[in-house]
Protein backbone atom coordinates (compact mmCIF):
# COMPACT_ATOMS: atom_id res chain seq x y z
CA UNK A 1 0.00 0.00 0.00
CA UNK A 2 2.52 2.27 1.33
CA UNK A 3 5.27 1.23 -1.54
CA UNK A 4 2.37 2.03 -4.37
CA UNK A 5 1.59 5.31 -2.73
CA UNK A 6 4.94 6.24 -3.14
CA UNK A 7 4.62 5.24 -7.13
CA UNK A 8 2.24 7.40 -7.81
CA UNK A 9 3.75 10.15 -6.01
CA UNK A 10 6.92 9.63 -8.04
CA UNK A 11 4.22 9.78 -11.30
CA UNK A 12 2.39 12.71 -10.23
CA UNK A 13 5.69 14.99 -9.10
CA UNK A 14 6.10 15.22 -12.34
CA UNK A 15 2.38 16.57 -13.72
CA UNK A 16 1.66 18.57 -10.33
CA UNK A 17 1.09 21.61 -11.67
CA UNK A 18 -1.56 19.82 -14.29
CA UNK A 19 -3.09 18.12 -11.74
CA UNK A 20 -3.98 20.87 -9.34
CA UNK A 21 -5.31 22.72 -11.85
CA UNK A 22 -7.41 20.01 -13.36
CA UNK A 23 -8.51 19.40 -9.34
CA UNK A 24 -9.87 22.89 -8.63
CA UNK A 25 -11.28 23.45 -11.90
CA UNK A 26 -15.08 22.16 -10.60
CA UNK A 27 -14.64 24.85 -8.16
CA UNK A 28 -13.61 27.50 -10.68
CA UNK A 29 -16.37 26.21 -12.98
CA UNK A 30 -18.93 26.81 -10.12
CA UNK A 31 -17.80 30.12 -9.06
CA UNK A 32 -17.18 31.16 -12.55
CA UNK A 33 -20.68 30.17 -13.65
CA UNK A 34 -22.51 31.77 -10.47
CA UNK A 35 -21.28 35.25 -11.20
CA UNK A 36 -21.98 35.34 -15.05
CA UNK A 37 -25.43 34.42 -14.25
CA UNK A 38 -25.64 37.26 -11.46
CA UNK A 39 -24.21 40.00 -14.35
CA UNK A 40 -26.35 38.11 -17.04
CA UNK A 41 -28.96 38.99 -14.85
CA UNK A 42 -27.94 42.00 -13.70
CA UNK A 43 -27.60 43.25 -16.80
CA UNK A 44 -30.68 41.65 -18.74
CA UNK A 45 -33.14 43.83 -16.99
CA UNK A 46 -36.43 44.75 -18.97
CA UNK A 47 -36.17 48.81 -20.04
CA UNK A 48 -39.41 50.67 -19.40
CA UNK A 49 -40.63 53.97 -19.38
CA UNK A 50 -42.70 55.72 -16.90
CA UNK A 51 -44.33 58.77 -17.35
CA UNK A 52 -45.84 60.85 -14.15
CA UNK A 53 -48.56 62.64 -15.25
CA UNK A 54 -48.63 64.00 -11.46
CA UNK A 55 -45.77 63.75 -9.13
CA UNK A 56 -47.41 63.06 -6.02
CA UNK A 57 -45.33 61.00 -3.55
CA UNK A 58 -46.94 57.46 -4.02
CA UNK A 59 -46.24 58.14 -7.51
CA UNK A 60 -42.52 58.33 -6.80
CA UNK A 61 -43.13 55.51 -4.85
CA UNK A 62 -44.21 53.47 -7.08
CA UNK A 63 -41.14 54.16 -9.50
CA UNK A 64 -39.13 53.84 -7.05
CA UNK A 65 -40.70 50.15 -6.00
CA UNK A 66 -40.50 49.26 -9.98
CA UNK A 67 -36.87 49.92 -9.90
CA UNK A 68 -36.21 47.88 -7.05
CA UNK A 69 -36.94 44.79 -8.74
CA UNK A 70 -33.85 43.47 -11.01
CA UNK A 71 -35.85 42.24 -13.72
CA UNK A 72 -37.04 46.06 -14.39
CA UNK A 73 -35.02 49.26 -14.99
CA UNK A 74 -37.64 52.11 -14.69
CA UNK A 75 -36.58 55.40 -16.74
CA UNK A 76 -38.96 58.64 -16.19
CA UNK A 77 -39.89 60.54 -19.42
CA UNK A 78 -42.28 62.55 -20.98
CA UNK A 79 -44.73 60.91 -22.62
CA UNK A 80 -43.68 61.96 -26.21
CA UNK A 81 -40.10 60.75 -25.57
CA UNK A 82 -41.26 57.55 -24.01
CA UNK A 83 -43.57 56.52 -27.20
CA UNK A 84 -40.87 57.80 -29.45
CA UNK A 85 -38.11 55.37 -27.58
CA UNK A 86 -41.56 52.89 -27.40
CA UNK A 87 -41.66 52.76 -31.29
CA UNK A 88 -38.03 52.84 -31.94
CA UNK A 89 -38.12 49.85 -29.74
CA UNK A 90 -35.81 50.80 -26.88
CA UNK A 91 -38.08 50.58 -24.17
CA UNK A 92 -39.72 47.60 -23.76
CA UNK A 93 -43.34 49.36 -22.84
CA UNK A 94 -44.01 52.69 -21.11
CA UNK A 95 -46.51 53.37 -18.32
CA UNK A 96 -48.26 56.46 -17.71
CA UNK A 97 -49.69 57.28 -14.20
CA UNK A 98 -52.60 59.31 -14.79
CA UNK A 99 -53.44 62.43 -13.04
CA UNK A 100 -55.34 61.64 -9.77
CA UNK A 101 -53.16 59.02 -8.84
CA UNK A 102 -52.40 59.09 -5.50
CA UNK A 103 -56.45 60.60 -4.48
CA UNK A 104 -57.77 57.42 -6.38
CA UNK A 105 -55.25 54.61 -4.31
CA UNK A 106 -56.70 56.32 -1.22
CA UNK A 107 -60.22 56.25 -1.64
CA UNK A 108 -59.76 52.49 -3.03
CA UNK A 109 -60.79 53.83 -6.97
CA UNK A 110 -58.65 51.00 -8.86
CA UNK A 111 -59.56 52.31 -12.09
CA UNK A 112 -57.68 54.11 -14.44
CA UNK A 113 -54.69 54.32 -12.31
CA UNK A 114 -52.27 53.47 -15.29
CA UNK A 115 -52.25 53.91 -19.01
CA UNK A 116 -50.38 51.46 -20.88
CA UNK A 117 -48.19 50.84 -24.33
CA UNK A 118 -46.80 48.41 -25.95
CA UNK A 119 -45.48 47.20 -28.78
CA UNK A 120 -45.70 44.02 -31.01
CA UNK A 121 -42.43 43.31 -29.68
CA UNK A 122 -42.96 44.46 -26.16
CA UNK A 123 -41.94 40.71 -25.27
CA UNK A 124 -41.90 41.68 -21.25
CA UNK A 125 -45.25 43.72 -21.69
CA UNK A 126 -47.70 41.37 -19.42
CA UNK A 127 -44.86 40.24 -16.19
CA UNK A 128 -44.18 43.99 -16.06
CA UNK A 129 -47.43 44.69 -16.29
CA UNK A 130 -48.50 42.17 -13.74
CA UNK A 131 -45.84 43.27 -11.54
CA UNK A 132 -47.25 46.96 -11.30
CA UNK A 133 -50.42 45.61 -10.92
CA UNK A 134 -49.26 43.88 -7.61
CA UNK A 135 -47.48 46.30 -6.34
CA UNK A 136 -50.52 49.14 -6.79
CA UNK A 137 -52.33 45.92 -4.96
CA UNK A 138 -50.61 45.87 -2.38
CA UNK A 139 -50.77 49.74 -1.60
CA UNK A 140 -54.41 49.70 -2.02
CA UNK A 141 -54.71 46.82 0.14
CA UNK A 142 -52.42 48.41 3.06
CA UNK A 143 -54.50 51.66 2.26
CA UNK A 144 -57.82 49.44 2.31
CA UNK A 145 -56.95 48.16 5.34
CA UNK A 146 -56.25 51.43 7.03
CA UNK A 147 -59.17 52.77 5.98
CA UNK A 148 -60.96 49.87 7.63
CA UNK A 149 -59.74 50.15 10.87
CA UNK A 150 -60.07 53.69 10.72
CA UNK A 151 -63.64 53.06 10.09
CA UNK A 152 -64.13 50.90 12.50
CA UNK A 153 -62.29 53.82 15.16
CA UNK A 154 -64.82 56.05 14.06
CA UNK A 155 -67.83 53.48 14.57
CA UNK A 156 -66.16 52.57 18.17
CA UNK A 157 -65.41 56.09 18.68
CA UNK A 158 -62.85 55.43 20.68
CA UNK A 159 -60.03 58.09 21.96
CA UNK A 160 -57.30 57.21 19.86
CA UNK A 161 -56.87 59.30 16.62
CA UNK A 162 -54.73 57.40 14.31
CA UNK A 163 -54.25 59.11 10.61
CA UNK A 164 -54.08 57.01 7.66
CA UNK A 165 -50.11 57.93 7.44
CA UNK A 166 -49.57 56.57 10.86
CA UNK A 167 -51.36 53.24 10.31
CA UNK A 168 -49.82 52.84 7.33
CA UNK A 169 -46.38 53.34 8.43
CA UNK A 170 -47.49 50.63 11.31
CA UNK A 171 -48.53 48.53 8.51
CA UNK A 172 -45.10 48.49 6.56
CA UNK A 173 -43.24 47.92 10.26
CA UNK A 174 -45.37 44.88 10.40
CA UNK A 175 -44.47 43.95 6.32
CA UNK A 176 -40.91 44.32 7.08
CA UNK A 177 -41.24 42.31 10.90
CA UNK A 178 -43.82 39.68 9.62
CA UNK A 179 -43.38 38.38 6.27
CA UNK A 180 -47.14 37.83 6.02
CA UNK A 181 -48.25 40.98 4.53
CA UNK A 182 -45.75 40.89 1.98
CA UNK A 183 -46.33 37.30 1.14
CA UNK A 184 -49.89 37.74 0.07
CA UNK A 185 -48.54 40.94 -2.46
CA UNK A 186 -45.27 38.78 -3.77
CA UNK A 187 -44.70 39.35 -7.59
CA UNK A 188 -45.20 35.98 -9.19
CA UNK A 189 -41.42 35.20 -9.93
CA UNK A 190 -39.98 37.96 -7.93
CA UNK A 191 -40.01 35.78 -4.74
CA UNK A 192 -38.37 38.20 -2.34
CA UNK A 193 -39.18 42.29 -2.34
CA UNK A 194 -36.71 43.29 -0.29
CA UNK A 195 -33.71 41.07 -1.24
CA UNK A 196 -33.98 41.58 -5.32
CA UNK A 197 -32.21 38.25 -6.55
CA UNK A 198 -33.20 37.10 -9.57
CA UNK A 199 -33.09 33.10 -9.67
CA UNK A 200 -30.31 31.85 -6.77
CA UNK A 201 -28.15 29.04 -8.38
CA UNK A 202 -27.03 26.59 -6.54
CA UNK A 203 -23.60 26.02 -6.38
CA UNK A 204 -23.23 22.76 -5.62
CA UNK A 205 -25.52 21.72 -8.33
CA UNK A 206 -23.07 23.28 -11.18
CA UNK A 207 -20.10 21.89 -9.05
CA UNK A 208 -21.58 18.59 -9.16
CA UNK A 209 -21.74 18.58 -13.53
CA UNK A 210 -18.18 19.68 -13.40
CA UNK A 211 -17.14 17.58 -10.55
CA UNK A 212 -18.40 14.44 -12.40
CA UNK A 213 -16.67 15.40 -16.25
CA UNK A 214 -13.15 16.54 -14.66
CA UNK A 215 -12.90 12.97 -12.97
CA UNK A 216 -13.85 11.36 -15.68
CA UNK A 217 -10.79 13.70 -17.30
CA UNK A 218 -8.56 13.17 -14.53
CA UNK A 219 -9.07 9.37 -14.53
CA UNK A 220 -7.36 8.75 -17.98
CA UNK A 221 -4.37 8.21 -16.45
CA UNK A 222 -5.97 4.33 -16.08
CA UNK A 223 -6.29 4.56 -20.05
CA UNK A 224 -2.63 5.70 -20.50
CA UNK A 225 -0.94 3.40 -17.52
CA UNK A 226 -3.02 0.76 -19.13
CA UNK A 227 -2.08 0.91 -22.62
CA UNK A 228 1.75 2.24 -21.44
CA UNK A 229 4.73 0.02 -22.39
CA UNK A 230 5.64 -0.73 -18.51
CA UNK A 231 2.13 -2.59 -18.38
CA UNK A 232 4.32 -5.92 -19.56
CA UNK A 233 6.32 -5.90 -16.22
CA UNK A 234 3.34 -6.30 -13.88
CA UNK A 235 3.48 -10.13 -14.29
CA UNK A 236 6.88 -9.82 -12.76
CA UNK A 237 6.10 -7.81 -9.65
CA UNK A 238 5.05 -8.52 -6.31
CA UNK A 239 2.31 -5.75 -6.81
CA UNK A 240 -0.27 -7.11 -9.35
CA UNK A 241 -1.95 -4.88 -11.77
CA UNK A 242 -5.67 -4.98 -10.46
CA UNK A 243 -4.01 -4.56 -6.84
CA UNK A 244 -2.08 -1.32 -8.19
CA UNK A 245 -4.80 0.30 -10.24
CA UNK A 246 -7.19 -0.53 -7.04
CA UNK A 247 -5.13 1.82 -4.84
CA UNK A 248 -4.03 3.99 -7.07
CA UNK A 249 -8.18 4.82 -7.64
CA UNK A 250 -8.02 5.04 -3.88
CA UNK A 251 -5.63 7.55 -3.67
CA UNK A 252 -6.88 10.36 -6.10
CA UNK A 253 -10.27 9.44 -4.39
CA UNK A 254 -8.94 10.51 -1.30
CA UNK A 255 -7.21 13.28 -2.79
CA UNK A 256 -9.86 14.41 -4.32
CA UNK A 257 -12.01 14.33 -1.32
CA UNK A 258 -9.83 16.85 0.36
CA UNK A 259 -9.78 18.83 -2.57
CA UNK A 260 -14.33 18.80 -1.85
CA UNK A 261 -13.83 19.29 1.88
CA UNK A 262 -11.92 22.52 0.75
CA UNK A 263 -14.53 22.99 -1.55
CA UNK A 264 -17.48 22.53 0.62
CA UNK A 265 -15.21 25.79 3.20
CA UNK A 266 -15.04 27.84 -0.17
CA UNK A 267 -18.66 27.48 -0.76
CA UNK A 268 -19.56 28.63 2.66
CA UNK A 269 -17.92 31.45 2.51
CA UNK A 270 -18.99 33.03 -0.96
CA UNK A 271 -22.14 31.48 -0.62
CA UNK A 272 -23.03 30.48 2.78
CA UNK A 273 -24.76 26.98 1.06
CA UNK A 274 -23.78 24.39 3.34
CA UNK A 275 -23.62 20.66 2.26
CA UNK A 276 -24.40 17.08 3.99
CA UNK A 277 -20.99 15.89 4.50
CA UNK A 278 -22.02 12.04 4.06
CA UNK A 279 -24.10 13.28 1.19
CA UNK A 280 -20.60 14.75 -0.60
CA UNK A 281 -18.46 11.79 0.15
CA UNK A 282 -20.76 8.99 -0.78
CA UNK A 283 -20.87 11.55 -4.45
CA UNK A 284 -17.65 11.76 -4.58
CA UNK A 285 -16.70 7.90 -4.08
CA UNK A 286 -19.58 6.79 -6.39
CA UNK A 287 -17.62 9.50 -8.86
CA UNK A 288 -14.43 8.48 -9.18
CA UNK A 289 -16.01 4.69 -9.25
CA UNK A 290 -17.95 5.03 -11.91
CA UNK A 291 -15.19 7.43 -13.72
CA UNK A 292 -13.00 4.27 -13.12
CA UNK A 293 -15.00 2.07 -14.53
CA UNK A 294 -16.19 4.41 -17.49
CA UNK A 295 -12.86 4.74 -18.29
CA UNK A 296 -11.95 1.17 -18.13
CA UNK A 297 -14.81 0.34 -20.42
CA UNK A 298 -13.83 2.93 -23.10
CA UNK A 299 -10.03 2.15 -23.40
CA UNK A 300 -9.10 5.10 -25.27
CA UNK A 301 -8.57 8.59 -23.89
CA UNK A 302 -9.99 10.55 -26.76
CA UNK A 303 -13.00 8.89 -26.74
CA UNK A 304 -13.46 8.70 -23.26
CA UNK A 305 -13.11 12.52 -23.38
CA UNK A 306 -16.19 12.84 -25.92
CA UNK A 307 -18.44 10.57 -23.81
CA UNK A 308 -17.80 12.22 -20.43
CA UNK A 309 -19.06 15.30 -22.50
CA UNK A 310 -21.39 14.11 -24.23
CA UNK A 311 -23.21 12.22 -20.87
CA UNK A 312 -22.92 15.04 -18.79
CA UNK A 313 -24.89 17.27 -21.23
CA UNK A 314 -27.50 14.55 -21.13
CA UNK A 315 -27.42 14.84 -17.45
CA UNK A 316 -27.78 18.09 -17.17
CA UNK A 317 -30.88 17.99 -19.78
CA UNK A 318 -32.61 15.20 -17.85
CA UNK A 319 -32.17 16.88 -14.56
CA UNK A 320 -33.78 19.86 -15.72
CA UNK A 321 -31.44 22.31 -14.02
CA UNK A 322 -30.56 24.71 -17.19
CA UNK A 323 -32.99 24.07 -19.76
CA UNK A 324 -36.71 25.81 -18.94
CA UNK A 325 -38.55 22.73 -18.34
CA UNK A 326 -38.77 22.37 -15.17
CA UNK A 327 -37.84 21.55 -11.62
CA UNK A 328 -35.65 18.50 -10.16
CA UNK A 329 -38.08 16.06 -9.72
CA UNK A 330 -40.83 17.45 -12.64
CA UNK A 331 -39.20 14.85 -15.14
CA UNK A 332 -40.98 11.13 -14.69
CA UNK A 333 -39.44 9.50 -11.69
CA UNK A 334 -38.11 6.37 -13.89
CA UNK A 335 -35.36 8.64 -15.68
CA UNK A 336 -34.13 9.91 -12.34
CA UNK A 337 -32.60 6.53 -11.86
CA UNK A 338 -30.29 6.77 -15.18
CA UNK A 339 -29.07 10.17 -13.33
CA UNK A 340 -25.58 9.26 -10.86
CA UNK A 341 -26.12 12.66 -9.69
CA UNK A 342 -29.92 13.16 -8.52
CA UNK A 343 -29.44 11.80 -4.92
CA UNK A 344 -26.56 14.37 -4.41
CA UNK A 345 -28.58 17.07 -6.10
CA UNK A 346 -31.76 16.69 -3.98
CA UNK A 347 -29.37 16.68 -1.39
CA UNK A 348 -29.59 13.06 -0.17
CA UNK A 349 -26.70 10.17 0.03
CA UNK A 350 -25.74 8.77 -3.04
CA UNK A 351 -26.68 4.98 -2.38
CA UNK A 352 -27.84 3.27 -5.03
CA UNK A 353 -25.57 4.67 -8.02
CA UNK A 354 -22.61 3.43 -5.05
CA UNK A 355 -23.58 -0.10 -4.78
CA UNK A 356 -23.59 -0.44 -8.23
CA UNK A 357 -19.99 1.03 -8.88
CA UNK A 358 -18.73 -1.12 -5.93
CA UNK A 359 -20.67 -4.05 -7.70
CA UNK A 360 -18.90 -2.96 -10.81
CA UNK A 361 -15.56 -2.47 -9.50
CA UNK A 362 -15.86 -6.44 -7.76
CA UNK A 363 -16.38 -7.28 -11.59
CA UNK A 364 -13.57 -5.84 -12.69
CA UNK A 365 -11.62 -6.52 -9.76
CA UNK A 366 -12.07 -10.63 -10.30
CA UNK A 367 -11.48 -10.24 -14.07
CA UNK A 368 -8.49 -8.60 -13.82
CA UNK A 369 -7.20 -11.42 -11.34
CA UNK A 370 -7.69 -14.09 -13.60
CA UNK A 371 -6.50 -12.00 -16.73
CA UNK A 372 -2.92 -11.75 -14.96
CA UNK A 373 -2.75 -14.97 -12.93
CA UNK B 1 17.46 -26.32 -15.37
CA UNK B 2 15.11 -25.27 -18.05
CA UNK B 3 13.70 -28.08 -19.51
CA UNK B 4 11.21 -27.81 -22.78
CA UNK B 5 9.15 -31.21 -23.85
CA UNK B 6 6.65 -31.20 -27.22
CA UNK B 7 5.97 -27.27 -26.86
CA UNK B 8 3.73 -25.97 -29.53
CA UNK B 9 1.91 -22.56 -30.21
CA UNK B 10 -0.76 -22.00 -33.04
CA UNK B 11 -2.74 -18.86 -33.57
CA UNK B 12 -5.57 -19.56 -35.01
CA UNK B 13 -4.88 -23.11 -36.43
CA UNK B 14 -1.38 -21.33 -38.04
CA UNK B 15 1.31 -23.42 -35.96
CA UNK B 16 4.07 -20.73 -35.21
CA UNK B 17 5.87 -23.08 -32.71
CA UNK B 18 6.40 -26.95 -33.98
CA UNK B 19 7.30 -29.69 -31.18
CA UNK B 20 10.18 -27.83 -29.46
CA UNK B 21 12.24 -29.64 -26.95
CA UNK B 22 15.40 -28.93 -25.35
CA UNK B 23 17.30 -28.10 -22.01
CA UNK B 24 19.58 -25.20 -20.83
CA UNK B 25 21.67 -24.88 -18.06
CA UNK B 26 22.42 -22.97 -15.27
CA UNK B 27 24.95 -20.24 -16.12
CA UNK B 28 24.30 -20.76 -19.88
CA UNK B 29 23.59 -17.94 -22.76
CA UNK B 30 21.69 -19.18 -25.54
CA UNK B 31 20.52 -17.32 -28.47
CA UNK B 32 17.81 -17.30 -30.33
CA UNK B 33 17.54 -16.37 -33.80
CA UNK B 34 14.82 -16.69 -36.78
CA UNK B 35 13.55 -14.22 -39.53
CA UNK B 36 10.87 -11.82 -38.72
CA UNK B 37 7.78 -13.26 -37.51
CA UNK B 38 9.40 -17.09 -36.77
CA UNK B 39 8.51 -16.89 -33.24
CA UNK B 40 10.89 -15.69 -31.25
CA UNK B 41 9.03 -13.57 -29.19
CA UNK B 42 5.95 -15.95 -28.63
CA UNK B 43 8.52 -18.35 -27.57
CA UNK B 44 10.10 -15.89 -25.03
CA UNK B 45 6.96 -14.84 -24.09
CA UNK B 46 5.38 -18.42 -23.29
CA UNK B 47 8.47 -19.37 -21.36
CA UNK B 48 8.09 -16.02 -19.57
CA UNK B 49 4.65 -17.81 -18.30
CA UNK B 50 2.82 -14.92 -20.13
CA UNK B 51 1.48 -16.79 -22.81
CA UNK B 52 0.00 -20.44 -22.92
CA UNK B 53 1.40 -22.67 -25.22
CA UNK B 54 -1.36 -25.27 -27.29
CA UNK B 55 0.58 -27.87 -25.75
CA UNK B 56 3.68 -29.49 -24.36
CA UNK B 57 5.59 -29.38 -20.96
CA UNK B 58 8.02 -26.60 -19.37
CA UNK B 59 9.91 -27.38 -16.28
CA UNK B 60 11.80 -24.55 -14.25
CA UNK B 61 13.78 -26.27 -12.08
CA UNK B 62 11.26 -28.88 -10.37
CA UNK B 63 8.61 -26.54 -11.26
CA UNK B 64 6.29 -26.94 -13.32
CA UNK B 65 4.71 -24.28 -15.65
CA UNK B 66 0.95 -24.90 -15.23
CA UNK B 67 0.97 -25.42 -11.45
CA UNK B 68 3.73 -23.03 -10.33
CA UNK B 69 3.13 -19.85 -12.14
CA UNK B 70 2.91 -17.51 -9.83
CA UNK B 71 6.52 -19.02 -8.31
CA UNK B 72 8.00 -19.34 -11.17
CA UNK B 73 7.42 -15.35 -12.13
CA UNK B 74 9.49 -14.36 -9.39
CA UNK B 75 12.80 -16.02 -11.06
CA UNK B 76 12.13 -14.55 -14.61
CA UNK B 77 13.67 -11.78 -15.62
CA UNK B 78 11.92 -10.72 -18.89
CA UNK B 79 13.12 -7.78 -20.98
CA UNK B 80 10.19 -6.87 -23.46
CA UNK B 81 11.07 -5.76 -27.44
CA UNK B 82 9.72 -2.96 -26.93
CA UNK B 83 11.26 -0.32 -24.32
CA UNK B 84 8.85 -0.58 -21.23
CA UNK B 85 9.76 2.09 -18.89
CA UNK B 86 8.18 5.65 -17.55
CA UNK B 87 9.91 8.12 -20.30
CA UNK B 88 9.34 10.91 -17.82
CA UNK B 89 10.51 9.69 -14.78
CA UNK B 90 14.65 10.15 -14.64
CA UNK B 91 16.52 6.80 -14.78
CA UNK B 92 16.89 6.89 -10.72
CA UNK B 93 13.33 7.14 -10.52
CA UNK B 94 12.75 4.51 -12.84
CA UNK B 95 14.50 1.86 -10.54
CA UNK B 96 12.81 3.13 -7.46
CA UNK B 97 9.03 2.64 -9.02
CA UNK B 98 9.73 -0.71 -9.51
CA UNK B 99 11.74 -1.42 -7.10
CA UNK B 100 8.25 -0.35 -4.77
CA UNK B 101 6.75 -2.95 -7.05
CA UNK B 102 8.81 -5.61 -6.70
CA UNK B 103 9.55 -8.95 -4.94
CA UNK B 104 12.77 -7.78 -3.64
CA UNK B 105 13.66 -4.46 -1.22
CA UNK B 106 16.87 -3.02 -2.51
CA UNK B 107 18.12 0.41 -1.43
CA UNK B 108 18.95 3.62 -3.38
CA UNK B 109 23.05 2.21 -3.38
CA UNK B 110 21.88 -1.52 -4.79
CA UNK B 111 19.69 -0.33 -7.14
CA UNK B 112 22.34 2.40 -8.20
CA UNK B 113 25.39 -0.27 -8.59
CA UNK B 114 23.08 -2.34 -10.97
CA UNK B 115 23.22 0.97 -13.35
CA UNK B 116 26.75 1.65 -13.12
CA UNK B 117 27.69 -1.95 -13.41
CA UNK B 118 26.43 -1.83 -17.34
CA UNK B 119 27.94 1.84 -17.49
CA UNK B 120 24.62 3.22 -16.99
CA UNK B 121 25.66 6.51 -15.53
CA UNK B 122 22.61 9.60 -15.93
CA UNK B 123 21.22 8.45 -12.77
CA UNK B 124 19.42 11.56 -12.35
CA UNK B 125 18.54 12.27 -16.17
CA UNK B 126 14.74 12.36 -17.17
CA UNK B 127 14.79 8.74 -19.57
CA UNK B 128 13.44 11.14 -22.53
CA UNK B 129 16.82 12.74 -23.05
CA UNK B 130 18.51 9.37 -22.74
CA UNK B 131 20.09 7.71 -25.84
CA UNK B 132 18.58 4.61 -27.24
CA UNK B 133 21.62 2.56 -25.73
CA UNK B 134 20.88 4.24 -22.31
CA UNK B 135 17.22 3.41 -22.76
CA UNK B 136 17.87 -0.24 -23.54
CA UNK B 137 20.03 -0.64 -20.60
CA UNK B 138 17.87 0.92 -18.25
CA UNK B 139 15.22 -1.59 -19.80
CA UNK B 140 17.33 -4.27 -18.77
CA UNK B 141 18.46 -3.11 -15.44
CA UNK B 142 14.33 -3.09 -14.45
CA UNK B 143 13.83 -6.32 -15.50
CA UNK B 144 16.80 -7.51 -13.00
CA UNK B 145 15.81 -5.64 -9.76
CA UNK B 146 14.57 -8.58 -7.97
CA UNK B 147 17.68 -10.78 -8.93
CA UNK B 148 15.85 -13.39 -11.51
CA UNK B 149 17.66 -16.52 -12.09
CA UNK B 150 16.23 -16.89 -15.42
CA UNK B 151 16.56 -14.01 -17.97
CA UNK B 152 14.45 -13.31 -21.13
CA UNK B 153 15.70 -10.94 -23.12
CA UNK B 154 13.83 -9.92 -26.43
CA UNK B 155 16.40 -8.46 -28.79
CA UNK B 156 18.32 -6.31 -26.10
CA UNK B 157 20.85 -4.72 -28.07
CA UNK B 158 18.55 -3.52 -31.18
CA UNK B 159 18.95 -0.35 -32.78
CA UNK B 160 21.81 1.09 -30.60
CA UNK B 161 25.52 1.96 -31.78
CA UNK B 162 28.88 -1.01 -31.20
CA UNK B 163 29.44 0.77 -27.92
CA UNK B 164 26.41 -0.25 -25.59
CA UNK B 165 25.93 -3.39 -27.33
CA UNK B 166 29.71 -4.58 -26.55
CA UNK B 167 28.34 -3.46 -22.80
CA UNK B 168 25.38 -5.32 -22.74
CA UNK B 169 26.73 -8.18 -23.74
CA UNK B 170 29.98 -8.24 -21.51
CA UNK B 171 27.10 -7.38 -18.55
CA UNK B 172 25.17 -10.11 -19.52
CA UNK B 173 28.30 -12.79 -19.50
CA UNK B 174 29.22 -11.41 -16.18
CA UNK B 175 25.61 -12.19 -15.03
CA UNK B 176 25.85 -15.70 -16.62
CA UNK B 177 29.65 -16.22 -15.68
CA UNK B 178 29.78 -14.68 -11.98
CA UNK B 179 26.21 -14.73 -10.80
CA UNK B 180 25.14 -18.33 -12.70
CA UNK B 181 22.42 -16.78 -13.90
CA UNK B 182 20.79 -18.33 -16.98
CA UNK B 183 20.32 -16.46 -20.13
CA UNK B 184 17.96 -16.66 -23.78
CA UNK B 185 17.77 -14.03 -25.94
CA UNK B 186 17.35 -13.09 -29.23
CA UNK B 187 18.91 -11.18 -31.88
CA UNK B 188 19.24 -10.59 -35.50
CA UNK B 189 23.39 -9.76 -34.93
CA UNK B 190 24.61 -12.95 -35.97
CA UNK B 191 28.42 -11.60 -34.80
CA UNK B 192 27.30 -10.54 -31.40
CA UNK B 193 25.62 -14.06 -30.96
CA UNK B 194 28.39 -16.10 -32.01
CA UNK B 195 30.58 -14.09 -30.24
CA UNK B 196 28.09 -14.58 -26.79
CA UNK B 197 26.13 -17.60 -27.28
CA UNK B 198 27.35 -20.97 -25.49
CA UNK B 199 24.47 -22.37 -28.06
CA UNK B 200 22.30 -21.33 -30.35
CA UNK B 201 18.23 -22.41 -30.81
CA UNK B 202 16.77 -21.63 -34.94
CA UNK B 203 13.21 -21.33 -35.19
CA UNK B 204 11.13 -21.54 -38.28
CA UNK B 205 11.19 -22.40 -41.61
CA UNK B 206 14.34 -20.48 -43.24
CA UNK B 207 17.77 -22.42 -43.05
CA UNK B 208 19.43 -19.48 -43.85
CA UNK B 209 20.64 -18.98 -39.58
CA UNK B 210 21.03 -22.59 -39.28
CA UNK B 211 23.33 -22.66 -42.19
CA UNK B 212 25.08 -19.77 -41.38
CA UNK B 213 25.85 -20.36 -37.38
CA UNK B 214 26.96 -24.20 -38.74
CA UNK B 215 29.17 -22.59 -40.79
CA UNK B 216 30.61 -20.99 -38.12
CA UNK B 217 30.90 -23.71 -35.93
CA UNK B 218 28.67 -23.20 -33.44
CA UNK B 219 26.33 -25.91 -31.53
CA UNK B 220 22.97 -25.40 -33.06
CA UNK B 221 19.74 -26.96 -32.03
CA UNK B 222 16.75 -26.17 -34.90
CA UNK B 223 13.08 -26.22 -35.18
N1 LIG C 1 -1.44 -12.77 -30.32
C1 LIG C 1 -1.24 -13.23 -31.58
N2 LIG C 1 -2.29 -13.60 -32.32
C2 LIG C 1 -2.11 -14.04 -33.58
N3 LIG C 1 -0.91 -14.15 -34.18
C3 LIG C 1 0.17 -13.80 -33.48
C4 LIG C 1 0.06 -13.30 -32.13
N4 LIG C 1 1.30 -13.00 -31.69
C5 LIG C 1 2.14 -13.30 -32.70
N5 LIG C 1 1.46 -13.76 -33.75
C6 LIG C 1 2.05 -14.20 -35.01
O1 LIG C 1 3.01 -15.18 -34.71
C7 LIG C 1 4.12 -15.03 -35.54
C8 LIG C 1 5.37 -14.93 -34.69
O2 LIG C 1 5.42 -13.69 -34.07
P1 LIG C 1 6.65 -13.26 -33.15
O3 LIG C 1 6.40 -11.90 -32.66
O4 LIG C 1 6.87 -14.32 -32.14
O5 LIG C 1 7.83 -13.25 -34.19
P2 LIG C 1 9.34 -12.82 -33.96
O6 LIG C 1 10.18 -13.97 -34.34
O7 LIG C 1 9.51 -12.26 -32.60
O8 LIG C 1 9.51 -11.66 -35.04
P3 LIG C 1 10.42 -10.35 -34.95
O9 LIG C 1 11.77 -10.75 -35.38
O10 LIG C 1 9.76 -9.43 -35.92
O11 LIG C 1 10.36 -9.84 -33.55
C9 LIG C 1 3.89 -13.84 -36.42
O12 LIG C 1 3.46 -14.26 -37.69
C10 LIG C 1 2.79 -13.10 -35.73
O13 LIG C 1 1.98 -12.46 -36.66
MG1 LIG D 1 9.97 -10.46 -31.73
Amino acid sequence: MKEIIYTRFLLLKKQWLSLICWILLPILIAIGFLSTAETVQDDFSVPVGMVLEEESESAFALLEEINDSSLVSAFQLSEREAIRKLEQHELDSVFIIRQGYQDNLQSGNRRNLLESYYSDRSFAYNPVKEMIVSIIQQETGRIKAANTIINLETQLSSDQNWTIEEIIAKSREIQIEEDLLQNQFRYHGDSDLTYNSGVQWDPWMVWAFASLLITIFIFDWVIKERKASVAVRFPFMKIKYPTYMLVNVLVYMIVLLIIDLVTAGIFYLLYQETIDILSLVSFRIMVCLLAFLLVSIIRNAYFSYVAAIIWTLVLIVISGTVLPFGDLGNIGGWINLFNPLYRFLTGDWTIGWLGFCIIGMAIWYVREERKYA
Amino acid sequence: MLKVEGLNKSFHKKTILDNLSFNINHGEIVGLVGENGAGKSTLLQILATTMKPTSGEILLGQRNYQKDKAKIRKQIGFVPQDIAVWEQLTVEENMTFFEKLSWIKKSNAQLKEICQDMNLDRWKEPVKNLSGGMKRKLNLAISLIHDPSLLLLDEPTVGIDLKSRKEIGAYLRKQATDHNKTIIYTSHDMDEIQELCDRVITIGEDSFYKNLLQEADKEVLSF
